[in-house]
């Protein structure tokens, strides 16, 4: 049953895609908003592919209540949502600092771009 | 004792921190600074005294074990760097507090600080990290620190290269970031140690995956060390930074991504089969060509500073090329190479930024006679440029003699040559410079004046004498080394 194979792991494939459709506009477009873009498209594409690293069909979410794990139950591997966490924070802040300096060269220069930047540069 | 790993990051951290909280008047940011970089050294000369003898620290976060907990993990490789990075920061932000405070305005001068001791918690925590997710939190938070030090100066060829540094090391997060879950899907750990036992068998049930994970890994550290073709953002980056700035952006950072290579290469992939093994002789492929193009690109420049920003492309393919052959002595001629390019080009960016800051000159073509006016400065420069090119008595020619005597020894004479060659590329560029300085004639007679402020000339010449002490007495740092490189390659 190779296609309710590949269905179950869409998501896999959807983490890659995202990955490379942000890598593509982060080095081909010259925008710098649309540079910014990509890269959270980018970082979305791995927070998909890792949290789906993570989960297997039919488990629970990881959430223990008193007196412990239930006996033949599985959980969800909570230790990928927790670095996903971080790197979320990560990217984020990368966003927020990428953001405000395209701002204050947008106010310097008037341009959001690159090869004018690299123009007025020289 | 075993607190002292953790100190080792905590201690910037937390300066970098208090900083912008409490050192917002004066001179109070620069003394928290210089406080807290002192501490970091005192801290990492004690582990160094520890670990020297191969003797390893391993300190859990909060005590919890891994596989689960966080480890941290100091050994004799990451101490001996670590001392000389908190060493050499002494005395960058010692020579900032004259340097900086002219160029920045008071409000930007506290975040100066505090993003310079955070790219010393980065860099620290890069070589202390013994999970690979750890690896890559201290490596976001140096590249942003990085980042954060080029733009802090408001003006518009900063702002654009630490733009375009972000954009493609964010390109760089990615890769590793995408790199490490690969592997994590394969194994099911992040801690060095339970990798390298859980990697041969998933290695042999996936070989493509850990393939593209490797690639991905090797990638991404490549793009943060700056190895050609990926060093694109590098001259920009650290010509139009402060010159102290420049110190550690050049000496320091773009070294976090060959220690984090070396670790995962050398250690903690090596029990994975071929195809992995062949990803670092891959890299040497491109180390040379940053030796040679790197070289003719530093020649063509006509600012100082780009100048050596293009050198250290080059300096960044000696230690990739003398890794690629993973033999211990090479490892060890590599390792003590980067220690020697930090306190080389350290001292040659800060002698860079002392005379840019007494005469505003920063054309190559403007240096004439200027030994002249700054003897002391020249003198310095000059070591440098003769530990550069690999001139015996400097630090530089022990650590190429060890590359040279590596790459015999693993029967790769032609990597031998091409190291020769590029010395020689490195003369060319070099030496013109230092001529002109030294027995030029000056354009104006100027009147005599001081060379320049105690605080900024004591740190380059201790800088100097650092090069020298290295390259008269290596004998205790090849010690230390060659037995940390046989541990790295495990043999």
């Amino acid at each position: 049953m190779i296609s309710v194979e590949l269905f179950l792991r869409l998501n896999y494939l959807a983490g890659i895609m995202l990955f490379l459709i942000g890598l593509h506009t982060m080095l081909t477009h010259a925008n710098l908003i649309k540079k910014v873009m990509g890269m959270n498209i980018m970082e979305t594409g791995i927070f998909l592919f890792m949290v789906s690293i993570g989960y297997a069909h039919g488990t629970l979410s990881p959430i223990i209540r008193r007196g412990g794990p239930v006996q033949g139950l599985t959980y969800t591997n909570p230790l990928l949502a927790a670095t996903v966490l971080t790197g979320i924070v990560i990217a984020v802040s990368t966003t927020a600092y990428a953001l405000s300096l395209i701002v204050k060269l947008y106010e310097q220069c008037g341009t959001l771009d690159v090869d004018r930047l690299e123009k007025l540069r020289s | 004792m075993d607190h002292l790993a953790v100190l080792l990051v905590v201690i910037p951290l937390s300066g970098a921190f208090l900083v912008p909280m409490i050192g917002r008047q004066g001179a109070r940011g620069y003394r928290i600074a210089l406080g807290t970089v002192l501490l970091t050294a005192a801290c990492a000369t004690t582990l160094l005294i520890i670990t020297a003898r191969g003797q390893a620290i391993s300190y859990f976060v909060g005590d919890w074990r891994p596989p689960w907990g966080i480890e941290l993990r100091v050994d004799a490789f990451s101490s001996f760097l670590s001392f000389f990075f908190s060493w050499i920061y002494v005395a960058v932000i010692t020579f900032s507090a004259r340097d900086v405070t002219h160029d920045l305005n008071p409000a930007a001068l506290r975040w100066y600080w505090s993003l310079m001791l955070l790219l010393l918690a980065g860099l620290l925590g890069v070589g202390s990290a013994a999970d690979l997710f750890n690896l890559f939190v201290f490596t976001e938070i140096y590249s942003l620190a990085a980042c954060g030090i080029i733009s802090v100066r408001d003006r518009m060829d900063s702002l654009e290269a630490a733009l375009k540094y972000l954009l493609l090391s964010a390109v760089a997060a990615g890769c590793i970031l995408l790199g490490i879950s690969l592997i994590y899907m394969v194994t099911g750990h992040l801690n060095y140690g339970y990798l390298a036992t859980a990697l041969p068998a998933a290695a042999a049930a996936s070989p493509r995956t850990v393939l593209a994970a490797v690639a991905l890994l090797a990638t991404g550290y490549a793009m943060k060390s700056a190895l050609f073709p990926l060093h694109i953002w590098l001259p920009d980056a650290h010509s139009s930074a402060l010159s102290p700035a420049s110190a550690v952006l050049s000496g320091l950072a773009v070294k976090a991504g060959i220690i984090a290579l070396f670790r995962l290469f050398a250690s903690v992939l090596s029990a994975s089969p071929a195809v992995v093994r062949a990803m670092p002789a891959f890299l040497g492929v491109l180390a040379v060509g940053g030796m040679i193009f790197g070289a003719l690109f530093a020649m063509t420049q006509t600012d100082l500073k780009r100048m050596l920003a293009y050198s250290t492309v080059v300096q960044i393919g000696y230690i990739y090329l003398a890794f690629s052959v993973l033999n211990p002595v090479a490892l060890t001629g590599a390792i003590l190479h980067i220690v020697n390019h930090a306190l080389l080009k350290g001292m040659l960016f800060l002698s860079a930024g002392l005379i840019i800051h007494r005469t505003g000159k920063r054309r190559i073509a403007d240096l004439q006679g200027i030994a002249r006016q700054m003897p002391l400065t020249m003198t310095a420069f000059t070591i440098g440029a003769m530990g550069m090119v690999g001139i015996p008595l400097t630090n530089g020619f022990v650590s190429k003699w060890y590359m040279v005597l590596g790459t015999l020894e693993a029967g790769q004479p032609a990597a031998a040559v091409v190291i020769l060659l590029s010395s020689l590329l490195s003369a060319l560029y070099y030496f013109p410079l230092v001529i002109a300085g030294w027995f030029g004639s000056p354009p104006a007679p100027e009147p005599a004046q001081p060379e320049g402020p105690p605080s900024m000339l004591w740190p380059v010449l201790g800088l100097g004498t650092a090069c020298l002490i290295l390259g008269v007495i290596p004998g205790p740092a090849i010690r230390v080394l060659g037995a940390a490189a046989r541990v790295l390659l495990g043999q």
